[in-house]
This record gives C-alpha cells, structure tokens and sequence, in this order.
C-alpha cells in the first residue's frame, strides 16, 4: 500500500497500441512511456488535480514504477501535468449495478467507473500481452 | 552519528538486488541495481510529514551516499522521495 505524500500525483497511464514507432532497437522499458493517463492518488498538497482526472504531460517526465498490487504507476509533482482533459460524457450510472467499497458501503456503478476497471483488466490480461508482442514482431 | 539538517532526510537503503533485467552479460559492479527502499534514520528540521522508520521509496540515484562506521546511508533532499509504503 502507498501513502502519496506532497504535490505528487500517481497516475496510471494508458499505453496506446497502434503506436507508430520507426524500425530501431529501443529498450522495452523506454518503449513503453506514454503521455497520457488516469490519475490514481493525489498527494495531500494538490490544488488543481483530483482523482480520476484524464491528463497529459510530457512523454519522459516523472518517474514509471512497476509497484506490486498496483501496476505501473507514473509519480511526478502537479506542475508537471500539462492539460486535463474535459470529461466527454456525464457520470450516468448503471441500473441495478453496485459497486462496494473497502468499509462495505455500496456506491451506484457508474459506467466511467466499470470502464477504467475493465480497461485495468484488459491491459493486465495475457491476450492484450499477446497483442502488443505482435505488434513489436510486425514492426520488426 | 549524523543529522540531517534543513531538507536533507538521512536514508539507509535496503541491500541492493541481483539485475535480472535483461540477458546481456554485465560486469560484475554493474550487475547490482541500487535499490530505491530504505528506512528513514533522521531528518532535518523543515520535513514534518515524515517519521523514524518509516519506508519510503526514493527516486533513482538520488542524493549521495555517506558511509559511517561501516554502514553505507544515503543523503538527499525530501523532493526526491516518491512514496510511503505501509
């Protein structure tokens, strides 16, 4: 478990597939940066960023780990975030559909809230693994 | 024993692990990465969110390294400390 601490924000980043890369040998670490994701936690003294905002910074800012229980994780201050996306639809929640939180209250699903832990779980399965080492053997 | 002064925070980071990262054959000082974990030993006036002995996790090659009495401990300024773990 991790406790952010200052302006740090952690976010999840959303690596995109169809990446257009030229035919030279980059390590797969450096490979994977991205510019945009979800923000995950916010440390105790963010302003203007919350949780669950859609944002993008500069493609090697920040620091990527691969933390044990939660995946990669992009930490870097506030003012490193350069645009927050605007929300393309309201939070419109899915009937009959809950969602329980850690104390056991449950919350009405919204669909925004499914479709970030379906895409958590897409991008940890070993069919989109697969995908994207096809990807790379195509390219090269 | 040191203190650490103003933003400084004294660290003594965990023993370092074996590199697994890739199949290229290293030199046998290289193929140690430095680990980003320690414990935090004392820190300076100004740091008031951290405690003795907590984790944390510290940015890459961050500060530098102080040896006293055959304990090797890193010095660096908070900014570079990336997260509590618990």
């Amino acid at each position: 478990m991790i406790i952010p601490v200052r302006n740090n924000v952690y976010i999840s980043p959303i690596f995109d597939i169809n990446k257009t890369d030229s035919g030279l040998f980059v390590p797969d670490q450096a490979k994977d940066r991205c510019d945009q994701g979800i923000v995950k936690y916010v440390g105790p003294d963010c302003k203007s960023t919350n949780v669950g905002d859609y944002v993008m910074f500069p493609n090697y800012a920040g620091t990527l780990m691969n933390i044990s229980g939660e995946g990669y994780i992009i930490i870097m201050p506030e003012d490193t975030v350069t645009a927050i996306f605007e929300k393309q639809f309201e939070a419109l929640t899915i009937p009959h559909l809950f969602m329980e939180d850690s104390d056991g209250n449950k919350i009405p699903a919204t669909y925004e809230a499914v479709f970030t832990l379906v895409s958590d779980a897409v991008q940890e399965s070993s069919w989109y693994q697969n995908v994207r080492k096809q990807n790379r053997r195509r390219k090269a | 024993m040191l203190q650490a002064r103003m933003d400084q925070v004294l660290i003594k980071p965990d023993p370092p692990q074996k590199y697994y990262g890739s199949g290229i054959l290293l030199r046998p000082e290289t193929e140690q990465k430095p680990s980003q974990r320690g414990v935090v030993i004392t820190t300076g006036q100004n740091v008031n969110y951290l405690r003795v002995g907590d984790t944390v996790v510290f940015a890459k090659l961050a500060g530098f390294e102080v040896e006293e009495k055959g304990v090797v401990y890193r010095l660096m300024k908070h900014t570079n400390i990336l997260y509590i773990e618990r």
